[in-house]
């Protein structure tokens, strides 16, 4: 496993915003956390990155390595795409991979050639001396991701990559996401609540403060096809629905 | 033009509500006009008032002249016993047989508390018999701060005066030899706010600048950003610690140069000494700044620390105002501001051209409040949110 959680809360005073989280990813696989805006998504991986520091009693491994105690042997290996843009406004496009860049201490040589590498792949080359305050919305998520991936990491943490982002694009991100997973094993953990780009993963949680119910989209379709003896293949709204309600019956 | 009154309310009802829910806003909302009016009343119009100096008194007194049926009279003990009722000089005599003039006139700087020396020479209250001699008083001063030292003179010489005048009834004449040992007697107000200026200028770029920065780094994510790529807090104060370090160097030889250029300021000191200690003075700003933004939610709230830090950094620094004209209380609060220090040095390099070995008390004090600043910067600035 890459990414092992177990028992993992986070309280803001009564509010609990994550509630005895469970969570396991494979090495090489695409796994989305899916769930409406204020399921804890966010809150998840700010934890899981020691951005946020968890309830008592959470248990964190990523690698194998006990978080946050060890976090700093790994961060090396992770990319990260935060929800907010999280970029310098007022520095180019190509400053702000050029500070990222020397930040993951990519060696002088190599950083020039795969800053271009990057700025093509993100279709951005014609616009690195612009300043991110001026450029689109589009733009600036994709220099967003551009980061993420500068110092080709072997895990991937994208919280809300698409949002904001046209379907064009959308569509590109996740081709991008697909091949290095399978080409490169990289391990994606992926935030979305846009319940149709679930299908785009390996496997999803369902997420409401707490996984509902894991597995490939596929399984868990079939399984609300049966739970409910329906004579038709349910949408992914469906079996989201399903499941949180059954949460609550079990709930009362 | 269609004014909707349903509008501007909704507008205004919109900022009260607004406020409500921001209570730092509203705690310095109340407290700014107190603390406001507490620093105008008592920097304002306040007289300068126990400015340390120091008397030797060589007096040997009219020997066997009986005067006003005394035998044995020092005039100069009236002199002293006058001067200490005096509220505007707190005085400290020193030993006649022990006193060095080299030795005592190298301490005479306001940093080391001692801003004036009067030597009441060995005839005065011979020559004060004798009415017809001129009588004189030697004054070593520190002139670096114009309004304390005036102070000191006009007490001095009021003093003498009237202890002359009801001796010997305005028959001698005195004269106050005034040996400006720091500052001189024809210093233009520009020579004097011209260092204070440099700091000031600092301590405001620096505090705007690194409060909001910071406050924006927390509010924009980059800050949890960078800390994902394995960078330390400490890397990253560091990193702000130079960058901002080097733009107040920049931004002092700006001034200087308008200074030197535009107002004819003289720089008689040593300018790299001076840079150095501007150096110093500028991270204790980022240790300001970083500490005061961990305070901030908002960037509304990080510029409201601007002025609680700006405004008792200007009153009680000396930069306009002498720290000898504030209660006691404000004086102990000035020690804590390291404006306070810096100005003093930038005045003892720039005007007196004075050296490390006068002010070191004053350079170890501005050293020690960096660090403190650093200290609480490191302690209170996380990374997490």
């Amino acid at each position: 496993m890459i990414i092992e959680v177990s028992n993992l809360s986070k309280s803001f005073g009564s509010f609990k915003a994550v509630e005895n989280l469970e969570l396991k990813i494979q090495k090489g696989e695409i796994y989305g956390l899916i769930g409406p805006n204020g399921s804890g998504k966010t809150t998840t991986i700010s934890m899981l990155l020691d951005i946020l520091n968890p309830d008592p009693g959470a248990k964190i491994m990523i690698e194998g390595k006990e978080i946050p105690k060890r976090i700093n042997e790994i961060y090396h290996k992770i990319g990260f795409m935060p929800q907010e843009l999280s970029l310098y406004l007022d520095l180019t496009v190509e400053q702000n991979l050029r500070f990222f860049g020397d930040l993951y201490k990519i060696p002088k040589s190599i950083r020039y050639s795969r800053i271009q590498e990057i700025l093509e792949l993100i279709d951005l080359t014609e616009f690195r001396k612009r300043l991110i305050s001026k450029c689109s919305g589009g733009m600036q998520r994709r220099c967003s991701l551009a980061v993420a991936l500068l110092h080709k990491p072997e895990i991937l943490i994208l919280d809300e990559p698409t949002v904001g982002v046209d379907p064009e694009l959308r569509i590109d991100f996740w081709n991008y996401f697909k091949k290095i997973s399978k080409e490169d094993g990289v391990t994606i953990l992926i935030t979305t609540h846009y319940l149709a780009e679930s299908f785009n993963c390996d496997r999803i949680g369902l997420m409401n403060k707490k996984i509902l119910i894991s597995g490939t989209p596929i399984e868990l379709m079939e399984k609300v096809k049966e739970l409910k003896s329906l004579d038709r293949v349910p949408d992914m709204e469906e079996v989201f629905i399903y499941y949180t309600h059954q949460e609550k019956i079990e709930k009362n | 033009m269609n004014i909707s009154f349903k509008r501007i309310m909704a507008i205004t009802r919109k900022n009260l509500q607004a406020l409500i829910h921001d209570k730092r806003t509203i705690g310095l909302l109340i407290m700014m006009p107190i603390f406001l009016m507490f620093l105008f009343g008592y920097a304002f119009g306040q007289p300068v008032k126990h400015v340390p100096i120091k008397i030797v008194n060589f007096d040997e007194g009219g020997e066997g002249i009986p005067y006003l049926g005394v035998n044995d009279t020092k005039f100069s003990e009236i002199f002293i016993h006058s001067l200490k009722e005096d509220d505007r000089v707190k005085i400290k005599l020193l030993e006649a047989n022990t006193f060095d003039l080299s030795k005592e006139t190298s301490k005479i700087y306001g940093g080391n508390n001692y801003y004036a020396l009067i030597i009441i020479p060995i005839n005065f209250t011979e020559n004060m018999l004798n009415f017809s001699k001129a009588i004189q008083v030697s004054l070593y001063i520190d002139g670096s701060d114009p309004q304390t030292i005036s102070s000191v003179i006009a007490a001095v010489s009021e003093v003498v005066g009237k202890v002359i005048n009801v001796i010997t009834g305005e028959e001698a004449h005195l004269t106050i030899e005034q040996i400006y040992v720091a500052g001189n007697p024809d210093l233009r107000p520009i020579d004097y706010l011209g260092p204070g200026i440099l700091s000031f200028a600092l301590f405001l770029f620096m505090i705007i600048t690194v409060t909001g920065g910071f406050t924006r780094e927390r509010l924009t994510g980059t800050l949890y950003r960078v800390k994902v790529t394995s960078t330390s807090k400490w890397e990253i104060m560091i990193g702000y610690l130079l960058g901002n370090t080097l733009i107040a160097l920049i931004q002092s030889a700006l001034l200087l140069i308008i200074s030197i250029f535009f107002f004819q300021m003289q720089i008689i000191g040593n300018i790299l000494l001076l840079f150095f200690i501007l150096f110093i003075y500028a991270m204790s700003c980022v240790g300001l700044g970083i500490f005061a933004s961990t305070f901030a939610k908002t960037e509304l709230q990080a510029f409201q620390f601007v002025p609680l830090l700006l405004i008792p950094s200007m009153f009680f620094s000396g930069f306009i105002f002498p720290i000898n004209s504030f209660p006691k209380i404000f004086q102990i609060i000035s020690y804590f501001i390291p404006m306070t220090y810096s100005i003093r040095i930038s005045r003892a390099i720039m005007i007196n051209g004075f050296g490390l070995e006068v002010f070191y008390m004053d350079f170890l004090i501005t050293l020690g409040l960096t660090f403190l600043f650093l200290v609480l910067a490191v302690v209170f600035f996380k990374t997490k949110q």
